[in-house]
């Protein structure tokens, strides 16, 4: 049985003062994609240099494909790679002599894929990279990243910043090698519709911290959002089970909770809720759930 | 991967190849039209009347290469080959690929060492050109440009290094272009301070000062190899690293030139030729190594025993002992660990342990030309810097208490080298007066000197010494006119500066004792004189008492003869080396008095070695003489009044007079002198 390509165990890392990442454990299953969501600063590319052996950890244990990237960073690197948004390819190279440059680095280099996913997304090997738009900057380093063969992709916000178009397109590759390959994908983004999209498995990190992590579709189908509407004011002060976000205004009350509909309608109704609708809610409107409910105080219910 | 990562080392170092080897072939025309405008009195600098294209081009122009051109590419080009990737951002593309750092770091240093060695060439052969088309090379040839062509490559190799580890530490090649500059100019910096304040610190001829820093150099590729391909890939802790091996070595240098300098220094102490100071009493002598000007070290020695006491750092310039034998001045410049200072100064040791009992240090506008010790107090001349009197230095005479450590003035003046100081077995101290004859030509106008006596208690110098109708005696003889008792001085010929001084008694020098005598003559105790005379091949000696016939006492042929007096006169060391043709004589010196050479005398031979008993009148001859030959670098000095030092390269040995043979090695031992 192969090792899962990524275990977390009560990882810590600091950079100075910061703490980037506290105590963070969590294994991404073979040959799924982990969609790794916070807000800017929330530990999320610190994690992926974690587990590709750039970064080592204050503590406690990473493993990638079942190495040590401290001890073995080369094994590590050469079976693992990484795609960031601000792609750090040197400017003076042509399209194809960085193709050549990189192909020259790895063992496990597939020049013909190369090849041929470079025709497929329309690169001109003549053109230097300062010579690209941002959005060919980033298909290039798809085109370096997969040609790699990996059996780990890291996925560093890769589409940031592009527009919708390139978007799909570089995930759609990113997709199709993963599924060529049978290998596993962490995709630390911001843009949640694009995880949501692709992810198997979701962590939300905030602050170096998980806040929440499962299932895509679990998540989804556990998370629920649920409207009261009160005879007189809303119990601002209820006590619920689950609660990520509790909202309220007048007689109405909006409750976002991991405890299933069922449950949180019922448990209203004991409250004295008039009425109760209970909704399925998108990724992103449980991530800025969560994100709005570990606010300092004094501005979550403004 | 090795190609490929060379490949794109190289093609990073493309601009500053080109633009080096651009800026090498801009520069004879910029030297040129710089000089041309000069001339023209275009430049704000000034007007030029003329310029020699030649000298501008095999003189300048490599210069330039060296000091300017060469040393900045190195640093540019480590600059670039080191920190240039994390400064654009892109050092993380080979961080996050299957690439050793090593290997990375190795293509660097390939890649840059080569565009660096590229870009020499091309230029010095620029220049070369260009300067072999202004004519051919002035007189000395080529030779210069070799010089200042090495000197270039040194330079440009600390520049290198430097600039190797400053890239590898920070990311901004600016910043690695200063930092670089300053990192290869600290080895350089640290041999300069080292080997100037250091120099006896030596192994062989290699100054330890110019030794140590070198480790820096190393240092400098592992700490740039450490920070580069050590540790988190990430870049955390790589200044930490790479100044933890900078600071690492050099604090180990440091406390090894801390550690080897004082011991370099004393056992070079050891080394070479050495001079010794018998202290008056004979319990103590002083024996300090020859160095070039100075004295470079030496010890207090127990005169019975052989064995040394108290090391004094060099450099010394005078050694004065007490007329009791108990303590010891010290002229000297040493400072720490075998440092030496900027400022001179008097240490009084103690003559038994050599331990230091006070110092009298001197102004950096002040050195010591003379120190004697009188019986109660020490007496020093002391000179004011040429650059302060703009001219001539003035001297002074002055007066130290060793015991309050007061230090007080005479008043007592002059310029130059004018006056010295005298002592005498009395503890009285002279003060000796160049005395000028005007009328003379300028060779022979220094003719003779006065004697001052120094009162040191009132701190005061008295009148010259006069004879009986008050004129002031015109002493000759350079090292003691005056006799031990005072009733007769050896005074100026009124033939001349080269004619033999005359005998007379000081109430009335204008009526001689009859006596001449030749330039080597020394008092002995009760009047006597002792000097030896040539006369072609004859070689005799002397002894006498002024107003009566002397006593010729030996006798060689085809000889060059030493006499020594022992400390308080009593003993005589007599060395006799062959003189093949005659003894070395100043033919224009007038001849002895042949009546002296008549009487029938013992006849010595040589080489030999005697000791003559003046009291007992006879001679000890000592077996196997120590030096057979002139240039044989040994010779022999008094270590005490019946004790006799022998010196050679590296070894002083004792042996006393009364039981030739028998010898106490000071310095070195029996097997040195074979």
């Amino acid at each position: 049985m192969s090792a899962p390509p990524v275990v977390f165990e009560n990882v810590t890392r600091r950079f100075g003062t910061t703490v980037a990442l506290d105590g963070v454990g969590f294994t991404v299953a073979p040959g799924s994609i982990l969609g790794l969501v916070g807000r800017n600063g929330a530990g999320k590319t610190t994690a992926l240099r974690l587990a590709l052996g750039t970064l080592w950890p204050d503590s406690g244990s990473v493993r990638t494909l079942g190495l040590d990237p401290v001890t073995r960073g080369q094994d590590v690197a050469t079976r693992v790679a990484l795609l960031s948004e601000e792609a750090a390819l040197y400017p003076w190279m042509t399209v194809g002599e960085i193709l050549k440059f990189t192909g020259a680095l790895h063992r496990r280099w597939d020049a013909q894929l190369a090849t041929r996913m470079s025709a497929d997304l329309d690169l001109d090997p003549a053109k230097k990279i300062r010579q690209l738009s941002r959005g060919t900057r980033a298909k290039v380093a798809l085109v370096l990243a997969v040609a790699a063969r990996p059996e780990l992709l890291l996925l560093d916000d890769p589409t940031a910043g592009l527009d919708p178009l390139v978007r799909r397109e570089v995930l759609d590759g990113v997709l199709a090698a993963v599924a060529d390959e049978g290998g596993a994908v962490v995709y630390a983004s911001h843009l949640v519709h694009d995880v949501e999209r692709v992810a198997d498995q979701v962590i939300v990190l905030d602050g170096g911290v998980i806040t929440l992590e499962g299932q895509l579709e679990a998540l989804k189908a556990r998370i629920r959002r649920a409207r009261a509407v009160f005879d007189g004011d809303a119990p601002a002060g209820a006590t619920l089970s689950g609660v990520i976000e509790v909202l309220c205004d007048g007689h109405v009350l909006t409750v976002t909770a991991d405890s299933g509909g069922e449950e949180l309608e019922a448990r209203l109704r004991t409250l004295g809720a008039r009425e109760v609708i209970v909704e399925p809610i998108p990724l992103e409107e449980i991530l800025v759930a969560l994100l709005r409910e570990r606010r300092p105080k004094g501005v979550a219910h403004a | 991967m090795h190609k490929a990562l060379f490949w794109k080392e190289w093609r990073q170092l493309a601009l500053i190849r080109w633009g080096g080897i651009a800026l090498g072939a801009v520069l004879p025309v910029a030297f040129t039209a710089g000089a041309e405008m000069a001339q023209r009195g275009l430049l704000p600098t000034g007007k030029v009347d003329a310029y020699a294209p030649r000298d501008l081009m095999y003189e300048v122009l490599p210069a330039a290469l060296a000091l300017g051109l060469w040393p900045l590419m190195a640093l540019l080009c480590t600059a670039q080959a080191f920190s240039a990737d994390r400064a654009a951002g892109t050092e993380s593309f080979l961080l996050e690929r299957p690439v050793p750092r090593p290997f990375v770091w190795r293509a660097r240093l390939f890649a840059s060492v080569l565009t660096l060695g590229i870009v020499m060439a091309v230029t010095a052969m620029i220049a070369a050109t260009a300067a072999s088309m202004t004519g051919p090379p002035p007189e000395i040839g080529w030779s210069r440009w070799a010089i200042l062509a090495a000197a270039g490559v040194g330079i440009a190799l600390l520049a290198y290094l430097g600039g190797m580890v400053a890239g590898s530490l920070i990311a901004a090649p600016l910043g690695a272009v200063l930092l670089g500059a300053v990192l290869g100019a600290t080895p350089a910096l640290l041999v300069g301070q080292l080997a100037s304040v250091f120099p006896y610190a030596r192994v062989g001829i290699v100054f330890l000062g110019a030794v140590l820093p070198m480790f820096l150099l190393p240092a400098y590729v592992a700490a740039s190899w450490l920070s580069c391909c050590r540790g988190e890939p990430g870049g955390r802790g790589r200044v930490r690293r790479g100044v933890t091996i900078l600071s690492g070595t050099l604090a180990g240098v440091l406390v090894l030139f801390v550690v080897f300098a004082p011991v370099s220094t004393r056992a070079n102490s050891r080394l070479g030729l050495h001079s010794v100071f018998p202290s008056p009493t004979g319990q103590s002598a002083f024996v300090g190594s020859i160095a070039t000007t100075s004295f470079g070290g030496g010890w207090i020695v127990d005169v019975a025993s052989g064995s040394k006491h108290g090391f004094v750092s060099p450099p010394i310039d005078d050694v004065a002992w007490s007329p009791d034998g108990t303590e010891v001045a010290i002229v000297t410049w040493s400072g720490p660990l075998g440092s030496v200072r900027s400022h001179e100064r008097i240490d009084i040791r103690s003559g038994r342990d050599g331990s230091r009992l006070r110092s009298f240090p001197l102004t950096g506008d002040e050195s010591l030309v003379s120190v004697a010790w009188a019986k109660d107090g020490l007496v020093a001349i002391v000179a004011e810097s040429l650059t302060r009197m703009h001219g001539k230095s003035r001297v002074r005479v002055e007066v130290f208490d060793p015991k309050s450590g007061k230090r007080r003035a005479t008043g007592f003046e002059g310029t130059g080298w004018t006056l010295h100081l005298l002592g005498d077995a009395g503890g009285q101290v002279f003060v000796r007066e160049m005395a000028e004859d005007p009328t003379a030509g300028p060779d022979e106008r220094a003719r003779g000197y006065f004697l001052h006596p120094v009162n040191v208690s009132e701190s005061a110098v008295g009148p010259a010494l006069t004879d009986g109708a008050g004129r002031p005696v015109k002493f000759a003889g350079w090292s003691g006119g005056l006799s031990p008792t005072g009733r007769f001085a050896r005074v100026v010929s009124p033939q001349g500066a080269r004619g033999r001084p005359v005998i007379a008694p000081i109430a009335d020098p204008g009526q001689p004792t009859g006596w001449v005598s030749p330039p080597w003559a020394r008092w002995l105790p009760g009047d006597r004189l002792v000097w030896r005379d040539d006369l072609d091949h004859r070689t005799r000696m002397f002894i006498g008492t002024p107003g009566e016939r002397p006593t010729p006492v030996r006798e060689w042929e085809d000889a060059q003869v030493g006499i020594e007096p022992a400390p308080g006169g009593k003993a005589l060391f007599v060395s006799v080396l062959p003189a093949v043709g005659g003894p070395a004589t100043d033919p224009e010196r007038s001849r002895p008095d042949p009546a002296l050479f008549e009487d029938p005398i013992e006849r010595g031979t040589a080489p030999e070695e005697l000791v003559y008993l003046v009291d007992e009148a006879r001679f000890v001859k000592i077996a196997n003489p120590f030096s057979a030959r002139s240039n044989d670098l040994r010779y022999t000095q008094w270590a005490a009044p019946e004790t006799l030092a022998r010196v050679a390269p590296g070894v002083v040995v004792f042996e006393d007079v009364k039981e030739p043979g028998k010898r106490r090695f000071v310095i070195g031992g029996p097997s040195d002198l074979e």
